[in-house]
């Protein structure tokens, strides 16, 4: 099976105009404004892997430190700085930003047929302000400020009591930034994934990693809510004297320690779920044949994704919380075992039941799954509560995730590096060699992480950085240290084989696996476009059906579906896959790049304690957004008759339920630290005032009347009546901000959020829904100057998207309100 | 034509679109629900300031498994109907019925797994509602 080979001049005119209506500028200009979600991806790939070589050294370095006993390379201070910067570089600048940045948007729109991502600026804004988070926390090393508390950064010791200097400021600031890249991508592979599969490929039919990227942005959009929120409770605790976590004012130090893992226990799974996406996409290959089980297959993904979620406090089995709390999480970490066993079993039927050819990438997956099943079986005796509270913080949980976050991870990731590179340059790597790295790395593996069990059980401390002679340890270190060499040497034997094939490899052709999913039927590298036709689709491995090939072959010649028109790429039907709409996508723009660095601006004059200044870098990310949206495409000029909802609507929903998620983890951090004192509010507090706020809320809620008549009025194109509506409900919401302001300074007098931890959470929560006031006043601000301008189809969908957001922001202040007035109960 | 074009959309039947749907996501969420209340209250049976409310602990907890496993037997029921409803031959079946058969087959499969967690969470409130720490 080959790309589409062109036959008539008229085809080749519709090529020639497609790749004319897609070029990008090249050089440096070209890479800043790409929206092209192949380049993204390849700007993720350079630099997470930069980011992976700055995390091994750190990796290394450690080791050589713990070689022997009583070594005195590092001083404790620089090995916490050290440690802390593995992990955190680790998990969020190298694995994530690699499998969903680069394996997620150089494949996802390819292997669903798509011409790029659903939202194409805001995917170069998530890689932004991801590559300016790392370098934001990349700063600290250089000043030796790192962070130093671990990737956890657990209270009271990343307090300002114990740790003063700016270390964790950078932790928290980066982070938020690196969330916010995290939700951007998450929101925009869902609604790629639900909105843009090509013709015919319905929910039956979608690849297998593509199931595991929907889990994994799922995962992530209500995980990382709770971390972003975690890090802006330790910022204001720091920055502004707050007291969440402080016992002496009523805080709780195990607060953080929910948030964190409600957050750190799905990352385990958004770390390894596009692994799973990998291995399944590398088994059918070698294996030549269809996977075994694929709907439970796909089930299992997004099961672990989801049960993932209710697991945290099994990383909290040793805190003294309460038996019964205890066996409910103690189920749920034994039972997510299920999904994540029928995939095992799945990919060894597959390769079992197949003829299996064990090339590099196929080798990599094998590696994967021993890695996976010993780790496994670690990671179950965690769940065994009375052994997790006698492992916990030695060495045998350090082996337990290092087996499933470099072993099960990381693993499939370097095989997917082999397996898709020749479609990424369209060069044959060298087989040989690449056997040879996976082996090297496979035993490396092994030597480094396999004694830290033996270790752990005989007691040897996690996070120490140096340990005393004598103990019986200093053999095993020894031999990890070796471990870690040899597992470099197999990663720079890979780096070596991949540039070599960019040079001097042969060619790859279009499809030099005989792989079966879409991104095998165009050439390689693919070209801007992707496919010169909407590629047919008729079951789970398209690659695989030669009848579709001359389908596609008939419309080329056709014209039909090629969509040589404009920037287009069809938008299908959310289970089905049934030709929706024709969309016309957006191109370059300076716009993401400025936004990501204006952003980065603000976190570092709060870093600086410059507010003023963060203040004026936040009015310019503003003025960015005005900019972002202030070219419309030429196609959007009317409103269509669709089955389902605009792309921009699925956008805004998603990011409300992320928003929502957040509001949902403060509300329960309220009670949380509410229940832990026997009163509430604590002595000396005023009570919250009932009758005031009660009637401003019930007010804020009575303006989505006039939003929703107005978004009726707009899509019936009469946007005088739709203005008047937007100015009634803006001069509500504007009244309600500015008198709501008035309280809260007056409240601000009486008793401040540094009183307690009563205030401080009661200011965050009311704090938070005002911001989402304001924001709201200046999108309807901005709306209405928009619709000055006459209706585009566009600007109908901008209008239900705000109308959405009020109501959710309206709904949101009847409950604070509630939560807040609840305290007199 | 082969499937997948506009001009031969036909509906999977309302009915059978809601049944699928609650069939696959309903154990889910029944379970995530008992989870989130059963914590809740364990951590307010235990804490300082929830201990002087004098809630009935085991009694709740009881009631919240009894609800969640009625909700599961719902799910497992409409998983039943839409599988049985679209038995269609071959790979790859075209779109409704193959898409619902597929989600039929992994709803059951989800039923089975959560049935699983409801029981064993249930046990647990059984056995242990103390609020001794460990």
């Amino acid at each position: 099976v080959t790309a589409i080979d062109v036959r008539s001049p008229e085809a080749r005119r519709r090529i020639d105009r497609l790749e004319r209506i897609w070029e990008e500028p090249r050089g440096l200009l070209g890479w800043l404004t790409t929206t092209d979600h192949k380049r993204i991806a390849l700007m993720y790939l350079a630099a997470s892997l930069t980011f992976f070589a700055a995390g091994g050294a750190e990796a290394l370095t450690m080791r050589t430190q713990l070689a022997q006993a009583n070594e005195h390379l590092l001083s404790p201070e620089t090995y916490d700085q050290l440690m802390t910067m593995h992990g955190v570089t680790m998990i969020f600048f190298f694995v994530i930003p690699l499998s969903t940045g680069f394996f997620g948007n150089y494949l996802v729109p390819l292997m669903i047929g798509a011409r790029d991502m659903a939202f194409p600026r805001l995917n170069a804004l998530g890689f932004w302000l991801f590559l300016a988070s790392g370098l934001f926390v990349y700063t600290a090393v250089f000043i030796h400020k790192a962070p130093n508390q671990g990737w956890f950064s657990y209270v009271p010791l990343a307090d300002r009591t114990f740790d003063p200097g700016p270390n964790v400021d950078f932790y928290n600031l980066g982070l938020m930034l690196n969330s916010l890249a995290s939700t951007v991508a998450a929101i925009n592979f869902i609604v790629t994934i639900i909105r843009l599969r090509a013709p015919g490929m319905s929910l039956n039919r979608m690849p297998l990693f593509c199931w595991a990227i929907l889990a994994t942005a799922f995962s992530l959009l209500f995980a990382l809510p709770s971390l972003t929120l975690a890090n802006v409770l330790l910022e204001l605790q720091r920055k502004a004297g707050f007291h969440f976590f402080d016992v002496a004012r009523g805080g709780d130090p195990l607060l953080w320690q929910h948030l964190f893992w409600f957050f750190g226990h799905p990352e385990v799974y958004i770390i390894v779920l596009p692994a799973f996406g990998i291995a399944t996409s590398i088994i059918p290959t070698f294996s030549r044949r269809r996977m075994v089980a694929y709907p439970l297959v796909a089930l299992a993904e997004v099961m672990v994704a989801f049960i993932g979620f209710g697991v945290w406090v099994h990383h909290m089995f040793s805190t003294g919380l309460p038996s019964s709390t205890l066996l409910y999480f103690a189920a749920a970490s034994l039972v997510i075992v299920i999904p994540s066993g029928i995939q095992i079993f799945a990919w060894c039927m597959t390769m079992v039941t197949g003829r299996p050819e064990y090339k590099t990438p196929l080798l990599f997956v094998v590696g994967f799954i021993v890695f996976f099943v010993l780790g496994g079986l670690s990671g179950i005796t965690f769940a065994a509560i009375p052994v997790d509270q006698q492992l916990t913080d030695t060495y045998y949980v350090v082996a337990h995730f290092h087996y499933v976050i470099w072993g099960a991870a990381v693993f499939p990731v370097l095989g997917g590096l082999y397996y898709w590179w020749p479609k990424v340059t369209g060069r044959m790597y060298h087989e040989r060699a690449g056997q040879l790295s996976f082996w090297l790395v496979f035993l490396g593996t092994n030597l480094t992480f396999f004694p830290m069990h033996v270790q752990g059980l005989d007691g040897m401390p996690r996070r120490v950085y140096t340990y005393p002679a004598g103990q019986g340890w200093g053999s095993l270190n020894m031999l990890e240290t070796v471990g870690g060499f040899v597992i470099a040497a197999g990663l720079l034997l890979q780096l070596g084989n991949m540039l070599w094939a960019i040079r001097r490899g042969p060619p790859a052709g279009p499809n030099p696996w005989r792989a079966p999913t879409l991104e095998w039927r165009t050439s390689s590298p693919p070209p801007e476009y992707n496919f010169a036709v909407v590629p047919t689709v008729s079951s789970a491995y398209p690659a695989w059906d030669a009848g579709d090939f001359e389908v596609d072959r008939g419309r080329l010649e056709r014209g039909e579906l090629v969509l040589d028109r404009g920037h287009e790429t069809p938008a299908t039907t959310l289970q089905d896959g049934w030709l929706d709409e024709v969309l016309e996508m957006p191109s370059g723009s300076f716009a993401p790049v400025v936004l990501a660095l204006f952003l980065c601006l603000a976190a570092a004059m709060v870093l600086l304690g410059h507010y003023a200044v963060a203040g004026m870098a936040l009015g310019l990310v503003a003025l960015t957004l005005v900019a972002w949206h202030g070219k419309e495409a030429a196609a959007t000029l009317v409103d269509r008759k669709r089955a389902g909802l605009p792309n921009g609507l699925w956008g805004i929903a998603l990011a409300l339920a992320s928003e929502g998620a957040l509001f949902a983890l403060l509300i329960g951090s309220y009670y949380y630290l509410r229940f832990h004192e026997a009163g509430w509010p604590l002595p000396g507090d005023p009570e919250p005032r009932v009758v005031v706020p009660l009637v401003l809320a019930f007010l804020l809620v009575a303006t989505s009347v006039p939003m929703q008549l107005a978004v009726r009025a707009a899509r019936r194109l009469e946007l005088g009546r739709a203005r008047g509506l937007l100015v009634v409900a803006i001069v509500v919401q504007a009244g309600y901000l500015a008198y709501q302001l008035q309280l809260f300074t007056d409240d601000l007098h009486k008793a401040g959020p540094s009183r307690d931890a009563y205030e401080s959470v009661s200011f965050t929560l009311l704090g938070a829904h005002h911001a989402h006031v304001l924001v709201g006043v200046l999108l309807t601000t901005w709306m209405l100057g928009k619709l000055a301008l006459g209706p585009t189809g566009y600007r109908l969908t901008a209008v239900r998207a705000i109308a959405l957001y009020w109501h959710v922001v309206n709904v949101l202040g009847l409950v604070v309100t509630g939560v807040i007035l609840s305290a007199r109960v | 034509m082969r499937s997948g074009l506009l001009d031969t959309r036909p509906t999977g039947g309302r009915r059978l679109n809601a049944l699928q749907w609650f069939g696959l996501g309903a154990a889910p969420l029944a379970w995530a629900a008992m989870q989130v209340f059963g914590w809740g209250l364990s951590e307010l049976h235990c804490a300082s300031g929830g201990s002087r409310l004098g809630i009935h602990a085991r009694g709740w907890q009881i009631a919240a498994t009894s609800a969640a496993f009625c909700v599961w037997l719902l799910a497992a029921a409409a998983a039943l109907v839409v599988y049985r409803a679209t038995r269609v031959e071959g790979e790859d079946p075209d779109p409704p019925l193959g898409r619902a058969h597929m989600l039929a087959v992994a709803s059951l499969a989800v039923n089975a797994v959560f049935f699983v967690l409801i029981l064993l969470a249930g046990i647990s409130t059984a056995v242990a509602t103390g609020c001794h720490r460990s």
